[in-house]
């Protein structure tokens, strides 16, 4: 059963129906778990905002994605795997790496200390081990980065929960499943 | 390995220099771990619009510094711990109810029934009893303040996270250990 329930454009309040707009004509429809969050415009256009400036700093867009695709597996978010499956296909990343990223078993020496880095942060709720923060700083990147990959984990966090709260209907081509996904 | 420390104003961009100038005047202070998000021009500025819009969201300032409280309990963030409870008192909260709002036991139901649900979500990591959903309803809050409310949770996380992994000097009076509450 829904908590919260997806809202249509007509539903949501005035200062979120721009934003229907604007991801109608950028993703080319309006996926369920933002028509979500558009209970509270606040929510939906700040979380979107973001992620925008998050996306313009140190980590690059496939890097952006490992993080989301890392850190939606550990909490168990098969929406939002699939909707970023989609978004890293659209960053030049194959399926197979967007498998691998899930797994922390990217070839990709540097996707996968962000990938492995992430889902240690949310799974230890911020205590990840100092072997896989020391891998990810041996990479190259600096301690912006880690700030900011730590920005992506938090702002993934509302994404994910919202989801939880909700069981939103997945509109997006469904990603694999790992034999250690769970339902939901 | 590259231990953490708060940047110096040399070591932040001139715009994060003019976001710590601004907090100096209106906190008297820029508090380490605002500062050590600085690190990043884009982590601090988008946090803290994220943060401004939700102070005019569906929440007052204690119900705001109530759902702190309770997630930085969860997440064990001393740092998020020791300054929201200094927030929390400013903004009319005797120490023992911050104490009661870390535990989930004030004695105001609303603020009982949120910061139940606020831990709740943090430690299940999204997937709280329905009971406590039912309770929040209950209590008269809408679908789009239990948005807010996740919203105040992912907030929460940065800076508990932060902490956690930087573990940078907490500038902050310590909070009071809670020896009663389970994580």
């Amino acid at each position: 059963m829904a908590t919260l329930g997806i809202l249509t454009r007509e539903q949501a309040p005035a200062a979120a129906q721009p934003t229907y707009d604007g991801l109608q004509k950028m993703v080319g429809f309006m996926p369920n778990l933002y028509a979500t969050f558009a209970h509270s415009a606040r929510a939906l256009n700040g979380s979107i905002a973001w992620a925008e400036t998050l996306r313009k700093g140190e980590l690059n867009g496939q890097e952006a994605e490992a993080i989301f695709l890392a850190a939606s597996e550990a909490n168990n978010c098969f929406y939002c795997v699939s909707a970023h499956t989609q978004m890293g296909l659209g960053f030049g990343l194959t399926e197979e790496q967007t498998l691998a990223l899930r797994q922390q078993t990217s070839t990709d020496p540097k996707l996968n200390a962000v990938a492995t880095l992430a889902r240690d942060v949310v799974e230890s709720r911020g205590f990840p081990s100092r072997a896989n923060i020391e891998a990810f700083f041996a990479q190259g990147y600096s301690k912006a980065a880690l700030v900011e990959l730590i920005g992506f984990v938090a702002l993934n966090t509302f994404n994910n929960y919202v989801e939880h709260l909700d069981g939103t209907p997945i509109d997006w081509p469904l990603a694999q499943r790992l034999p250690t996904t769970a339902e939901g | 390995m590259k231990t953490f420390q708060v940047p110096t104003r040399e070591q932040v961009s001139p715009a994060v220099q003019g976001i710590f100038d601004h907090m100096q005047s209106a906190m008297g202070m820029v508090p380490n771990l605002y500062a050590t998000v600085g690190y990043s021009e884009n982590a601090l500025t988008s946090y803290l619009a994220f943060q401004q819009a939700q102070a005019k969201g569906s929440f007052s300032t204690k119900e705001r510094e109530a759902v702190f409280l309770a997630v930085s309990q969860v997440n064990g963030c001393d740092y998020c711990l020791a300054a929201h409870t200094v927030l929390a008192k400013m903004n009319g909260f005797t120490e023992a109810d911050t104490l009661d709002l870390r535990a989930g036991t004030s004695a105001d139901a609303k603020l009982r029934v949120l910061t139940q649900l606020a831990a709740s979500i943090t430690a299940t990591h999204g997937r709280p009893e329905a009971q406590l959903l039912e309770n929040f309803f209950a209590q008269g809050y809408t679908e789009k303040a239990l948005v807010d409310l996740v919203a105040l949770v992912a907030d929460k996380t940065l800076t508990n996270y932060l902490h956690n992994i930087t573990h940078i000097p907490v500038d902050f009076p310590a909070a009071p250990a809670l020896s009663t509450v389970a994580a």
